[in-house]
């Protein structure tokens, strides 16, 4: 069965038996020698040793408890939106219980002040949501859906502010930033869409102005803009911290990016639709709210995913403005005498924690556009 | 009937919106602006451009400037005795190369990979998978630093540095062979230039192609009859610590370069992937049945289809890996945005320069979009989109 199998995908024909022996070996070469180094001469143990500092960075390891409680309304928040579009969905609900399950085993949240409590407390919430969000039933939890977000969030900056945001570092900032940038540009991004589509000229014009201008430079000249002019705006004495600076630069950037998405959205929504509310009696507000966005939104979801992604991506620009995001971290450690030279285990532990977050997002939002029936409708 | 109460007319309603808005961003542009002025005055750096032309005093590693020695014009590179806008010149010079190399290099490899993706061959198609999964999904900064600080630096010395096609791989850089003008050039050169344009000319205009083109070959035969060698490939040859001959890939700009180029080929070749799959599979069987290879289908009648799809993402990407390089900075590399960062440090003009920094970006932009769209204009079915 197997020959077959060999005989049908790697050697069928002259040359694709070349191909095949030809990349095998390729991956070979490499592969030994990545195991190679992999095993015998890394040396992995400065990750362990600084996984706190990758985490938070230097967030008072006293005042780690507070990142946990905020993980477990973070992820309470996670859970009821699973809850609430997908249901129970028993393989994926008992599934994850066995992934948490081995996560919790795995002894590297150890690490961290209270990791195993914290941990277990952040799992816990998220079944929990799951299982409250699936069972109040799809209707009533997306109606709650957005109020859990919105206090959600509010509860969990609330908890984490108790220490001043100059400490905050690692991949908590990351975390933090990507929300709160997607979070703020989200709102700006439709506003801007829906001013380029607009048919009063002025307004189409300045949206899309903005939109090409913003889209035409890269985003560490936009992060810089805001870096520098913020502070030009605000009293000499108040000082705006580095981390409202940073996101801002986000803010203004992604918005030109979501606007096109949108856009994109707002296009694919039928003229019909416009005509029906407006022959119903709608006011040119509500038609938007109550029927065109929900359409053109719901049509762009992995397009507006794909873009958190972007943005979670691209945080890691934060080390050029010297905000302590999880790659500044990762120089930070490197710049210990006592790391020197292990460029290469770092940036992979780096690269790693990055790659687990982007992948769980992307596959979330395939997830979520077969659950929301897109393209089948 | 009755008349509409101004009020409630939505024609009157629409105008006032329009000045309220436009208004309001005046106002705030406005008032944003004199805020910042006030505070720049106030920090006693006001707002000028003058600073342009004041001695820089400072090194740029590598590439080069515009100047005027003896009353010509003439590319150099970078002295400290030269003024900011040289500077500046010379960031933009780097952008450029390292772009423009890898734009080229960037579609190569995303064309491979993203018909690696379609292939057969199981082993090649998990391959390409894994790696577009892999770049795609981590940042490209990290990925820089960690071709620059994990690979790169790490290579060995120049003495001890492995030679491979001719190419010297060194901590040191990139050493390849180079042509350089030979004896024959300055005849040569006029014969070149002709060329250059005559193939210009049979891009732009198709129905003039073959004369044009066939023109320039005859041209460039005719130029080597003439003057002799034109060009001599200089083979870079270690010397000690040194390496003579060929040219040099700065460990920077070969970070920077294979970063970009690693990048964005991911994205490309998801582009190409999704071009080709979106063809109609009876595109494929009718070019079977009509006896063409695998290779020939592929290449006469699917990627000509293909490209009307590819070319305004492709754009796209273009776009974002001359963008992506500003991230250079985080490396040394002396791109555009970190010749800024030092001008900004040393003339403490941060706010001129980035408004500087970013026209150019705009300005690379739609050159870039206005080429793309030009050639898609090409490509494109005729009548489409009309």
């Amino acid at each position: 069965m197997i020959w077959a199998w060999m005989r049908k995908n790697l050697f069928n024909g002259p040359g694709n038996t070349l191909l095949t022996l030809i990349t095998a070996y390729l991956l070979f070469v490499l592969g030994r020698s990545v195991l190679l180094w992999a095993f015998h001469e890394a040396r992995w143990a400065v990750v362990p040793n600084n996984f706190r500092l990758f985490m938070v960075g230097p967030y008072p390891p006293g005042e780690v408890w507070r990142v946990w409680v905020a993980l477990a309304v973070f992820l309470f928040a996670v859970g009821f939106s699973i809850g609430a579009v997908a249901g129970y969905a028993r393989r994926a609900l008992s599934l994850g219980a066995v992934l948490s399950l081995l996560v919790y085993a795995l002894a590297w949240p150890a690490l961290l002040p209270g990791g195993r409590m914290g941990l277990f407390a952040a799992l816990l919430a998220l079944f929990l949501a799951w299982l409250l969000g699936a069972g109040l039933g799809p209707r009533r939890a997306r109606r709650l859906g957005v109020w859990v977000w919105l206090v959600g969030l509010f509860i969990a900056l609330e908890v984490l502010a108790g220490v001043p945001s100059n400490r905050w570092g690692g991949l908590l900032l990351t975390v933090v930033a990507t929300i709160f940038a997607v979070v703020l540009a989200f709102p700006l991004g439709l506003l801007l869409a829906l001013g380029r589509t607009s048919r009063m000229p002025v307004i189409s014009l300045l949206s899309t102005l903005y939109i090409e201008l913003v889209r035409g430079v890269p985003l560490v000249t936009v992060l810089f803009l805001a870096w520098i002019m913020v502070p030009l705006f605000v009293p000499e004495n108040f000082r705006v911290p580095q981390l409202v600076r940073g996101i801002a630069g986000f803010v203004l950037f992604a918005a030109a990016y979501l606007a096109e998405y949108v856009r994109g959205g707002l296009q694919g929504v039928p003229k019909g639709q416009w005509e029906a509310a407006w022959a119903l009696g709608l006011s040119g507000f509500h038609t938007v709210v109550f029927v065109i966005l929900p359409q053109a939104i719901r049509a762009v979801i992995p397009a507006l995913i794909g873009q958190a992604i972007a943005i979670f991506k691209d945080t890691s620009l934060f080390i050029i403005i010297g905000i302590m995001d999880l790659l500044s971290m990762a120089q930070a450690v490197l710049s210990n005498p006592k790391y020197l030279g292990l460029e290469r285990e770092v940036y992979l532990f780096v690269m790693f924690v990055y790659f687990l977050g982007a992948a769980t997002l992307s596959y979330l939002s395939r997830r979520l556009e077969r659950a929301m029936g897109l393209g089948s409708r | 009937m009755q008349r509409v109460p101004f009020y409630k007319d939505v024609r009157v309603l629409g105008v006032l919106l329009q000045v309220a808005v436009s208004l309001a961003v005046l106002g705030a542009l406005l008032f944003l602006g004199y805020t910042a002025y006030q505070g720049m005055i106030a920090r006693g750096i006001p707002f000028t451009f003058s600073f342009l032309t004041q001695e820089a005093g400072f090194t740029i590693s590598e590439g080069k400037t515009l100047a005027i020695e003896h009353g010509r014009i003439l590319l150099r590179p970078f002295q400290p005795s030269d003024a900011y806008w040289q500077a500046f010149f010379t960031g933009v010079y780097n952008t450029l190369r390292v772009s423009l190399a890898g734009i080229v290099l960037t579609t190569v490899l995303g064309v491979l990979v993203g018909v690696g993706r379609l292939s057969s061959n199981w082993l090649v198609n998990r391959l390409a998978f894994a790696y577009v999964e892999l770049v795609r999904n981590t940042p490209l900064l990290v990925q820089m630093f960690f071709w620059y600080f994990g690979a790169i630096l790490k290579l060995p010395p120049v003495r001890q540095a492995s030679e491979l096609f001719g190419m010297i791989v060194s901590q040191r850089g990139l050493f390849v062979p180079w042509p350089v003008p030979g004896p024959g050039w300055s005849h040569f050169a006029p014969f070149f230039w002709g060329a250059v344009v005559l193939l210009l000319v049979g891009v732009f205009w198709p129905r003039a192609r073959r004369y044009a083109w066939g023109l320039g070959a005859l041209m460039l035969v005719g130029g080597y009859l003439i003057a002799g060698d034109p060009l001599v490939i200089s083979v870079p040859e270690k010397r000690g610590f040194r390496v003579v001959g060929g040219a040099q890939l700065s460990p920077e700009f070969s970070a920077v370069l294979l970063s970009l180029v690693v990048y964005t080929a991911s994205y490309i070749a998801e582009i190409v992937r999704g071009a080709i799959q979106s063809l109609p599979r009876g595109q494929w069987e009718a070019a079977y049945s009509l006896g063409l290879s695998p290779g020939q289908t592929l290449r006469l009648v699917i990627l000509p289809q293909a490209m009307r799809i590819i070319v305004p993402p492709l754009g796209n990407q273009y776009l974002n890996l001359t963008k992506n390089s500003s991230l250079a900075i985080a490396v040394g590399y002396p791109d555009l945005f970190n010749v800024y960062g030092t001008i900004a440090n040393q003339s403490g003009r941060s706010l001129e320069g980035i408004l500087i920094v970013m026209g150019v970006y705009l300005t690379l932009s739609l050159t870039i979009s206005a080429l793309v769209n030009l050639y898609n204009r090409r490509v494109a079915l005729r009548g489409a989109g009309r």
